[in-house]
């Protein structure tokens, strides 16, 4: 029984030590994944996975354009320039550095248009979500106008402009569209389908190639224009994502999972730790010192056991405001009262026997006594109680954060279950269920070890 | 003249515990009668085995004892081939009951004590309640409790009025038979005399069998008409009272009987008995006392002593004794 | 002659362990009222200004909520204040509903009753025959399945189980609903009202009982166990009794005491795992509100409901020792 419950919780060590190798995302930070709410990629192979459609958004290199048709009306120059780069957006996204897309026109080309074409076949049940990220900067010299739009065609032939920047005719320094290309965005989804209440599954209604379009037009009344293009990226968000899919701001349930290993972990041993010593210090001293100390610490400990621990725990966590430390500490400090109890009647029946009679005898002093004599026949009850104090930390934290009382910036199993329930996505069963799995075993991990740490420290006669 | 087949008897019986070491050897090969109206003492130190045998009379032993092997015939019947139903109907409490060790613990403490024994007398006879409070009064008159008392919870009786109430339960369906282990045990001095005594007119008045186990030789002096000396789950010897403290024969008894102090007559040297009794898990070959006898011979450790009639109605499981001329 | 007469009747013993009882029952509710008021008044900023948060008040509105709450007076009379309004059942008014809490705690309290109630009968019978079969029978199917339920009643979070069973039995079989105390509209016929109200039940009492059995079962093993290994329990069946009278006469009585005990004990746990279920179940009880009031920091009513729900749980330990007296009579001369 006792194996059983080391290796459970060997596993679960495992797995909070390696989390971070085994998943690269961030539980808490690493949101918009793939579309919100996707499923676990095993659970339909029809559903579209995360499809980047451009490989090399940033431009690297002179080979960055092959994967580009590009469609020449008029007459301007087509090239890469590693002169110019997107910087990003500060504190907001980061640019891919020099390497950019660069179109030249000048008076004597007059009017042109660029067509940047990137065909594709897609083959997976329709999307929800699909957009589109795109930098450009325009240095005109002269007298010039410009335009840039983005489209899509269907594979019926069908274009549907996503975005147009509409004729500009100065120079712009490095920008993204505004609104993002996004169909997320309700205004965009209304202008192309007059219904607020479509999504990408318009866009790609069926398997069968479609094609990324990029428009330039120039117009060039005297001198020259410059267009640079960079980090030009379209996705197709997958409705499928992982072993156990995303939550709803997009980040990875088996991250969440994993990670929450590692807390829970923490904050079950290190309440466990907290309520053991109290309980032992409020044990020995009330045991061995007895009297009106004795009376006042036993009466304290009856009243704290009346008072529900949840309700209580709720009240103080929010006031205090909820923190891993916070609720570590408070789950501890209303953790001790039962071990307290049996650390004293242990203490009381180790008090009359006749090695400690003998030390006090012999002029041993209080603090002495209880050090060397009555600790070591005690530890052995502290180590089974911390085994079985571990679960009811771990499930009482688990209940603090359902209730929305965990720390805000952790994803503990708990918070999971939160969630699921204010989500509403009962019926997304990867999502709901793993959790509670993984609580309920290393409970009983810790369960397992505790009784087996009791059947070893109090043997009793087994009668046939 | 022929003698009246006995109330009781017991033969060869082996019975084992099993434990998680392996099996107790508890009672190996116990052979004993016991005569209406007789008192019957069975002494040995803790563990030989004597209250696995009372315990074995009533059927309830423990789980893991198992009976190997014998019979315990009472009125000529087999008791340990009746059925559950059987046994619970028409042998316990009925015809052989028993005032058990530690009568403090064996009082239900959540009842009254006059509702434990009225139970008893309701369970087996057909009476109605009332008459049945009655007995119970009149029982607990004839062990000295007031009556008065009768009501009362088990805790707010002594030692002694709790043993002297257990003896009252014993006899509410008028038994044959009675077990008393270790009656005076868990008491002081003063009371142990008391209850002793109680124990005695009873069995005088009321003309009962009585099986007597102690560890306490002198106890068994005062109260039984025959004696037997259990060492280590086999009988060492079997006699009258009399005839076993004026003049014991197994090297054990011996042994035993020079152990304790007697408060009248000459001063003798006391003599203890050397070494500790054997483990029975794993007890030694042939005779299991031979490791601590004076007068262990070869045979000894080799041979089981038989146990043997020496004259009348004295019997010894000794090689030397047996073999001795004068009793051979 | 005998040395130890006792000298108490009944009554007197009986009379002093109720009034020690009842004491100590008042002691911890007015600890745990001091508490609630220390606790709310730690936050930082007066409630005043928390409330001016969610509601927009004009400045005379201001000045008569100081008023009314007593907040322009020294911080002792504060309390007494408190003390007295709880004590008379006014905690205030809720952030969020604008009503007295006592008034919204009023209308969700019998549903969690029933909730609780109901539970705690189930599992604290159910835990009992499966706790008396399994020490009757150590080592057998029931046995292992008691220890089992056991163990996990203390790993398997409540809400959680609950939503497995609101998944499997709601949303894929769709044998139960999926929300409320009753369907909307309710049925206006008695009859079909109880029927629809313990439709809506029935999942979340399953999910409290099938984690709360196991630890009744343990306890009541655990103390049958030993019970049975009593000196009187041999001497019942050697007075020749069936074993089905020893078991349910003789040792049940005596092992019912220590069950007790766990049960007073257990049911602040058994109102918690209430709590949590409800807000699986939208079970329109004190546990759906306190779901609520978190979201919205409704301190107010977080308030009033720690009171009632210590009330209840000190009102529900003063009764078990109550009829823990009844049925040990050793008890009543400690």
């Amino acid at each position: 029984m006792g194996m059983a419950g080391l290796g459970l919780l060997l596993f679960f060590a495992v797995m909070a030590i390696s989390a971070p190798s085994l998943t690269p995302y961030d539980p808490q930070y690493t949101m918009q994944l793939a579309s919100s709410r996707a499923k676990p990629e095993w659970l339909d192979p029809r559903l579209p996975r995360n499809t980047l459609i451009i490989s090399d958004p940033g431009f690297s290199s002179t080979r960055s354009l092959e994967e580009w048709t590009i469609f020449e009306e008029g007459s301007s120059a087509v090239s890469w320039s590693d002169q110019e780069g997107y910087p990003g957006i500060p504190l907001i996204e980061e640019g891919s550095g020099l390497g950019s897309f660069q179109l030249t026109s000048n008076s004597l080309r007059g009017n042109s248009t660029i067509l940047m074409e990137k065909a594709f076949h897609y083959q997976s049940s329709p999307p929800r979500r699909f957009s589109v990220h795109m930098a450009y900067k325009v240095i005109v010299e002269g007298n010039a106008t410009w335009n840039i739009q983005v489209w899509v065609r269907q594979t019926d032939n069908v274009v549907l402009g996503f975005w147009n920047s509409s004729t500009k005719s100065g120079s712009v320094d490095w920008s993204i569209p505004k609104p993002e290309i996004d169909t997320n965005d309700a205004s965009l989804r209304f202008r192309l389908f007059k219904d607020i209440l479509a999504d990408a599954t318009r866009v790609f209604p069926v398997q069968g190639n479609y094609t990324l379009v990029i428009m330039v037009q120039t117009n060039v009344e005297s001198g020259t224009v410059n267009i640079y293009l960079d980090d030009v990226s379209a996705r197709i968000w997958g409705e499928a994502f992982g072993y156990l899919g995303t939550d709803n701001y997009g980040r990875d349930i088996f991250t969440q999972l994993m990670h929450g290993s590692r807390i829970s972990i923490i904050i079950g041993t290190f309440s466990a730790i907290i309520a053991v010593l109290l309980g032992l210090i409020v044990g020995l001293v009330s045991g061995y010192i007895g009297g009106w100390l004795d009376e006042l610490l036993m009466r304290s400990n009856d009243i704290l056991l009346t008072i529900p621990g949840l309700p209580f725990l709720i009240v103080l966590t929010a006031v205090i405001g909820p923190s891993i430390w916070s609720v570590i500490i408070l789950i501890g400090l209303l953790g001790w009262m039962g071990i307290a109890r049996l650390i004293r009647s242990q203490v009381l029946s180790l008090k009359s026997k006749a090695f400690v009679e003998a030390s006090r005898a012999s002029g041993a002093g209080t603090w002495h006594i209880i050090r060397k004599h009555l600790i070591p026949n005690v530890m052995t009850m502290a180590y089974t109680q911390l085994a079985l104090t571990v679960p009811g930390a771990i499930v009482t934290e688990a209940a603090l954060s359902f209730l929305g009382l965990g720390d805000p910036f952790l994803q503990t199993w708990g918070k999971m279950l939160h969630d699921v329930q204010y989500y509403g996505a009962v019926a997304e069963w990867w999502w709901a269920v793993p959790p509670g799995i993984c609580i309920a075993s290393l409970s009983m991990a810790f369960v397992l070890i505790g009784y087996a740490l009791d059947d070893i420290f109090n043997p009793r006669l087994r009668k046939r | 003249m022929k003698r009246m087949p006995p109330l009781l008897e017991v033969k060869d019986l082996i019975m084992y515990y099993e434990t998680m070491k392996g099996d107790v050897k508890a009672v190996d090969d116990v052979r004993f009668t016991l005569e209406k109206g007789e008192a019957l003492g069975l002494a040995g130190e803790s563990g030989c085995g004597k209250t696995s045998v009372a315990l074995a009379m009533l059927k309830i032993l423990p789980y893991n004892a198992k009976i190997f092997s014998g019979e315990i015939l009472l009125s000529g019947v087999n008791i340990l081939t009746l059925s559950d139903e059987e046994i619970r109907k028409k042998v316990r409490w009925k015809r052989i009951s028993m005032v058990p060790q530690a009568a403090m613990n064996a009082l239900n403490p959540v009842f009254r004590v006059s509702e434990q024994i009225t139970e008893a007398i309701i369970l087996h006879e057909q009476v109605s309640e009332n008459e049945a409070k009655k007995r119970t009064l009149e029982l607990l008159e004839r062990v000295g409790i007031d009556p008065s008392r009768a009501d009362h919870y088990p805790h707010e009786f002594s030692g002694g009025m709790k043993q002297r109430a257990m003896i009252a339960m014993a006899l509410a369906c008028n038994p044959e038979i009675i077990i008393a282990d270790e009656p005076t045990t868990a008491l002081d001095v003063i009371v142990q005399g008391q209850v002793l005594k109680v124990i005695k007119t009873l069995q005088r008045e009321l003309g009962l069998s009585m099986i007597l186990i102690s560890h306490d030789l002198s106890v068994v002096a005062q109260t039984c008409d025959r004696s037997i000396i259990m060492y280590a789950g086999k009988i060492a010897e079997d006699a009258s009272t009399e005839e076993l403290f004026a003049e014991p024969l197994h090297p054990y008894s011996i042994g035993l009987i020079g152990a304790f102090p007697s408060l009248i007559g000459e001063r003798k040297r006391l003599e203890s008995i050397r070494g500790s009794p054997p483990n029975l898990l794993d007890p030694p070959p042939g005779c299991r006392f031979h490791p601590r006898c004076p007068y262990a011979r070869e045979i000894c450790s080799v041979e089981v002593p038989p146990l043997l009639e020496t004259h009348k109605r004295h019997y010894v499981s000794c090689h030397m004794v047996n073999k001795h001329p004068k009793y051979s | 002659m005998e040395i130890w007469e006792s000298a108490e009747g009944d009554h007197m013993g009986l009379r002093s362990y109720i009034a020690k009882r009842v004491v100590f029952a008042a002691i911890t509710l007015f600890i745990i009222m001091t508490l609630n008021f220390v606790i709310f008044r730690l936050m930082p900023g007066n409630p005043i200004a928390l409330i001016a948060d969610v509601v927009r008040l004009r400045p005379e509105q201001v000045r008569r909520l100081y008023e009314l709450f007593g907040l322009d007076r020294p911080i002792w009379d504060q309390y007494v204040q408190y003390i007295v309004q709880t004590l008379q059942g006014f905690y205030g008014y809720s952030f969020y509903t604008q009503r007295p809490v006592s008034q919204d705690i009023m209308e969700r309290l019998p549903n969690t009753l029933l909730l609780v109630g109901t539970s705690t009968v189930l599992s604290i019978i159910i835990g009992m025959v499966v706790g008396i079969v399994a020490a009757a029978k150590r080592g057998s199917a029931i046995d292992i399945s008691a220890i089992s339920f056991g163990f996990l009643g203390n790993s398997v979070p409540v809400f959680w189980l609950g939503l497995i069973l609101l998944l499997v039995l709601g949303v894929n079989l769709k044998w139960f609903p999926l929300r409320g105390t009753t369907s909307v509209p309710a049925p206006r016929e008695p009859l079909a009202l109880v029927a629809d109200i313990l439709w809506h039940m029935t999942l979340p009492t399953l999910a409290l009982v099938i984690i709360l059995f196991g630890g009744y079962a343990l306890v009541m093993r655990a103390a049958m166990i030993d019970v049975l290994t009593e000196d009187y329990i041999t001497l019942a069946r050697a007075k020749g009794m069936d074993e089905r009278t020893v078991l349910y006469k003789h040792a049940l009585r005596n092992a019912m005491l220590p069950m007790v005990t766990v049960i007073s004990l257990a049911f602040g746990f058994l109102l918690t795992g209430a709590l949590l279920t409800e807000t699986v179940f939208s079970w329109y009880g004190l546990g759906r509100y306190i779901w609520d009031a978190i979201l919205k920091h409704d301190y107010p009513a977080l308030q009033g409901i720690f009171f009632i729900i210590s009330a209840m749980v000190v009102a529900a330990n003063l009764i078990a020792d109550l009829i823990y007296a009844v049925l040990d009579p050793r008890v009543r001369y400690d």
